[in-house]
């Protein structure tokens, strides 16, 4: 099931020269349409001569192009953030280097209509309504000066101060919603009611639109109008959930032996098996090339938790397109009987496997471990994607010297659908905070590639074995060097650092780290101060302190009443 | 820590009659499931039984309970909690009456009242559920911690019955048993409640489903051994006591009743530990501390105080590890709980019965119980090798589902 909707668009100069309103809607289909959504965008560009034109027009042909040209892990409010970020950026240095557009700016609303929900993001004094169920309501906060003369005043608009702030809101939609884009040309002349009556009066978005404009003119509006009117038919399906249905309808493929054969892949051996997964290498008889493919143990039929997480994987798969990872390969949705997805296979070993094998890593080892490690993990965070779960196991060094991150498994973007409460992950490289209950973001993974490192140098964890249902307690971590001694001091200074207790401690990005990595010995950060138990856990501490003195002062009742 | 806040929170929640009436329930059916254990040094002198016998006697209740318990357990999902629960009430009350009446005259009669009294045992599949429906999943934990001690219902046997006996006989403490389970009857019919939500009926498939896991087996195991301890020397002791040593039958119950009291008393420490410092790592240390405890016994000690310190350790260890099990079963579990809660809990009944016959055979077939306390001290090396596997095979990533931060 599709989203689908009904348009209509109207933009009238009016009294003025000049009509400085622009609007734009992209409507993308099938794939993109489910990813990224549609688009509708009502701007009203104000000062700079002929540049209030130029800056509304501008940012909405902008923001139309480059919002289908983000990642679509990003997530709809985090791409648009990025975007009109940028845009924002551009208008106000095109407004400080041609005299003609100095000064312009604009406001700017628009919605992104994805599956069942819409993103709406607003600056300045254009508006948004929506009609549902009879019921009329703004859905944004007009951002100009509060007092009778300066109404017309805009205090944040797109190209008006270098640090732009847009206001975001999500919701559901519903079929029969009507949302109304519209410029204050439109809004100021008819009133919430006038609106509200005119929406309510044509069936069609298109007269809607039309009448709003020619009513808002009628009743003497001195400005450009333009309004934007749009009818949700049906809502769409949420993003992955087609492919959910799918899967099931598919199930899963029984233990295969090598030389068996699953539609065009022949098992050349099981590679890895996890009480989830199996992982065979297969050679594609088509065009004889080696890969891996990756399905569920048939003991998970119809667990739809274990589905959802292969089917996210291999979307998320997708679009990690870097030479750290390895690459979904495609395989047309006709060829494929059962649920699995398979990818580029890369010999080599995992570093798990490698340190099984008893092999030593050098602190140099581990440092350009370490380096490409970051370089990894940032080019999936810049993807808004957390992995969850980073280990020596799910690191590949290939024998072209290059190391992978495998298992998207448990990994999460913004887009990702599914969710529970708690973390997953693999309980030793998890985060303390996340025990706690607290979202996996960027920072867990640092810690998690943190311990990884830490793991290498030295066999052990910082904080000690963790086992799954455990509920740890964390202290101070050892140093690597007490088991270690030859590990160089930067060396554990930062591998300390990326594994501290308080995520204010650690690396913010995985380019700091990086960072770190790289200038290494020339420049070595300090050692973190150990925390105390104060610092920790004041309770405990407090408590403690309590039972002493309690303890003392029994002690002392004690002598005393010796004498 | 949360919990003061929790325990507020827990009171306002479920409903509290019931819970009550589960607690007392399932203690005083604790009590007369191993009621034969304290009372078998007099009824073995009447009688005239062997020690295999004995140790038979004593073991049959145990059995009859753990495999009892999957029928109550179907019984639940039939007829509800409360009504199961009633049944299994009136025939335990029923069987007694009856013990009392016509009297108990040969070793065949003491096992049929033996799977009798199995009944009670088996209250476990009913008491626990009727408590912990009531409850939200943050405090069913809570609700099955204080529905489960009735596990110290256990002591009230060691403590009381071979008193009772020794004044009254044994057989009129049959009749006596039957006056705290009528009061108990009667309180059950009016204080508990159904809960409305009851989840679906299990079928045979669920079971045969869970039962396709490596773990699930392990974990029967695991529990087999210290549940399968506990319950076995709760039964064995008086009369290892008494034989042994030479103790009163009165003495022997309640030197059986420290070392049943620390046991049941350890359990929720040992969910405490696992929590804090890891479920493997508390068993593997309680197998440990257990296996040894059990090799110093089967070496026989001169002294009967001697033993039983060494008994109480190794009690301190199975009730840890009870604990311990049951912390992880229903996380690593979290689907399938309900049936696994009843196939662990039918392999802790097959442990006691194990290790409580094989005590007895023991002693009928070499002439002293060194062998049995020594092959189940085996079993105790044998469960942490499987934990070395299962610690192994474990350390892969777990699913969001598996790593909630409620705790159920």
């Amino acid at each position: 099931m599709t989203l689908k909707i009904t348009l209509g668009q109207t933009s009238e100069t009016g009294l003025r020269e000049r009509n400085e309103d622009f609007f734009g809607v992209t409507t993308p289909t099938d794939e993109q349409l489910a990813t990224k959504g549609v688009l509708l965008a009502v701007a009203d560009g104000v000062g700079g001569n002929a540049g209030g034109r130029e800056a509304a027009e501008m940012t909405v042909r902008g923001v139309l192009s480059d919002y289908y040209a983000t990642p679509e892990t990003l997530g709809v409010s985090t791409a648009l953030d990025k975007v009109l970020t940028a845009l924002n950026r551009w208008v106000i240095s095109q407004a400080s280097s041609h005299h003609a557009m100095s000064g312009m700016a604009t406001t700017l609303s628009l919605l992104v209509l994805r599956g069942r929900h819409y993103t709406l993001a607003h600056v300045g004094d254009t508006r948004i309504y929506r009609l549902r169920n009879g019921e009329m309501k703004q859905l944004t906060t007009d951002h100009v000066w509060d007092r009778p003369d300066m109404r017309h005043v805009l205090k944040r608009a797109i190209g008006l101060d270098q640090q732009l702030l847009v206001d975001y809101a999500e919701g559901e939609l519903q079929a029969g919603d009507v949302f109304a884009l519209m410029s204050d040309g439109v809004w100021e002349r008819l009133g919430q009611k006038g609106i509200h009556e005119t929406i309510l009066l044509y069936q069609t978005p298109q007269l809607a639109a039309d009448n709003l404009v020619k009513r808002a003119l009628a009743e003497g509006s001195q400005d450009n109008a333009t309004a934007l009117v749009v009818r949700i038919e049906q809502p769409g399906e949420e993003n992955l959930a087609d492919l959910l249905e799918e899967a099931k309808r598919l199930g899963l493929p029984p233990r295969l032996k090598p030389g068996e054969q699953l539609d065009d892949f022949e098992v050349i051996e099981l590679l890895y098996e996890s009480r989830a997964s199996l992982i065979y290498r297969v050679k594609n008889l088509l065009n004889g090339q080696v890969c891996v493919l990756k399905t569920l143990q048939p003991l998970l039929v119809n667990d739809m938790e274990s589905y959802n997480g292969l089917i996210n994987e291999e979307w998320l798969g997708k679009r990690v397109v870097a030479h750290y990872f390895p690459q979904v390969l495609p395989v047309p949705a006709e060829r494929r009987s059962c649920l699995y997805y398979v990818m580029s296979w890369h010999p080599g070993a995992t570093l798990q496997q490698k340190l099984d094998s008893g092999q030593h890593f050098s602190a140099a080892d581990v440092g350009s471990i370490g380096l490409r490690l970051a370089k990894g993990l940032g080019a999936l965070h810049r993807l808004n994607i957390v992995h969850r779960d980073i280990k020596p196991a799910n690191l590949h060094q290939g024998d072209d010297g290059k190391l992978r991150i495998l298992d998207l498994g448990v990994a999460t973007s913004a887009v990702t659908v599914g969710e529970s409460t708690g973390n997953p992950g693999t309980p030793s490289f998890m985060a303390p905070e996340l025990f706690s209950g607290e979202t996996a973001n960027t920072q867990s993974d640092l810690y998690a590639a943190g311990v990884t490192l830490y793991h290498l140098l030295t066999r052990r964890y910082p904080y000690g074995e963790v086992e799954p249902f455990q509920r740890p307690r964390f202290g101070n971590p050892v140093p690597p060097t007490r088991y270690r001694p030859d590990i160089p001091q930067w060396l554990e200074n930062i591998v300390l650092k990326a594994v501290a207790h308080d995520p204010a401690m650690r690396f913010e990005t995985a380019e700091e780290m990086l960072h770190e990595l790289e200038v290494g010995e020339r420049k070595p950060i300090l050692p973190s101060p150990p925390t105390s138990l104060l610092g920790r856990d004041p309770l405990l501490f407090w408590r403690w302190i309590a039972i002493i003195s309690l303890l003392v002062n029994l002690a002392l009742l004690f002598k005393l009443m010796l004498r | 820590m949360a919990s003061g806040k929790l325990s507020s929170g827990f009171w306002q929640a479920g409903h509290r009659p019931t819970l009550f009436a589960a607690f007392l329930y399932f203690d005083l059916s604790f009590m007369v499931w191993v009621m034969l254990g304290p009372l078998g040094v007099q009824i073995a002198t009447d009688l005239g039984l062997t020690a295999a016998q004995k140790g038979l006697m004593v073991a049959t209740p145990v059995l009859s309970g753990a495999l009892l318990r999957l029928v109550m357990g179907m019984l639940v999902d039939h007829l509800k909690p409360k009504l199961a629960g009633a049944i299994g009430q009136v025939i335990v009350i029923a069987a007694l009456l009856l013990a009392w009446w016509l009297g108990v005259h040969s070793f065949q009669q003491v096992l049929v009242l033996g799977v009798m009294l199995g009944v009670a045992g088996a209250s476990f599949a009913v008491a626990l559920p009727l408590a912990s429906r009531w409850y939200p999943p943050e405090h069913q934990g809570t609700a099955l911690g204080i529905a489960g001690a009735g596990n110290s219902g256990t002591v009230l046997a060691a403590l009381f019955a071979p008193l009772l006996a020794s004044i009254y006989g044994w057989q009129n403490v049959f009749g006596m048993a039957v006056i705290p389970l009528v009061l108990v009857l009667a309180a059950y019919l009016l204080m508990a409640k159904n809960s409305p939500n009851c989840p679906p009926a299990k079928s045979l498939a669920d079971y045969l489903k869970v039962l396709q896991d490596k773990d699930a087996w392990w974990f029967m195991f695991f529990y087999s051994v210290t549940f399968g301890g506990f319950v076995g020397l709760a039964a064995s002791l008086t009369i290892y006591f008494n034989s042994q040593y030479g103790l009163s039958p009165v003495m022997a119950g309640y030197f059986t009743a420290a070392c049943v009291f620390a046991g049941s008393l350890v359990r929720p420490l040992g969910g405490m530990l696992a929590d804090r410092i890891g479920g493997i790592r508390t068993l593997s240390a309680m197998y440990v501390l257990a296996g040894i405890s059990l090799a110093i016994v089967s070496l026989g000690l001169p002294q009967a105080w001697m033993s039983l310190v060494v008994f109480i350790s190794a009690m301190l260890a199975l009730g840890t590890g009870n604990g311990a099990v049951f912390q992880l079963v229903p996380q690593r579990f979290h689907k399938e709980i309900g049936v696994m809660t009843g196939l662990v809990g039918m392999a802790g009944g097959i442990g006691g019965f194990y290790l409580a016959s094989s005590l007895g055979y023991a002693k009928q077939l070499t002439g002293n119980y060194q062998y049995g306390f020594l092959i189940f001290a085996g079993l105790t090396v044998l469960a942490s090798l499987g934990l070395l596997s299962v610690k192994k095979r474990w350390r892969t990533t777990w699913g969001s589902s598996a790593m909630t931060v409620a705790k159920v």
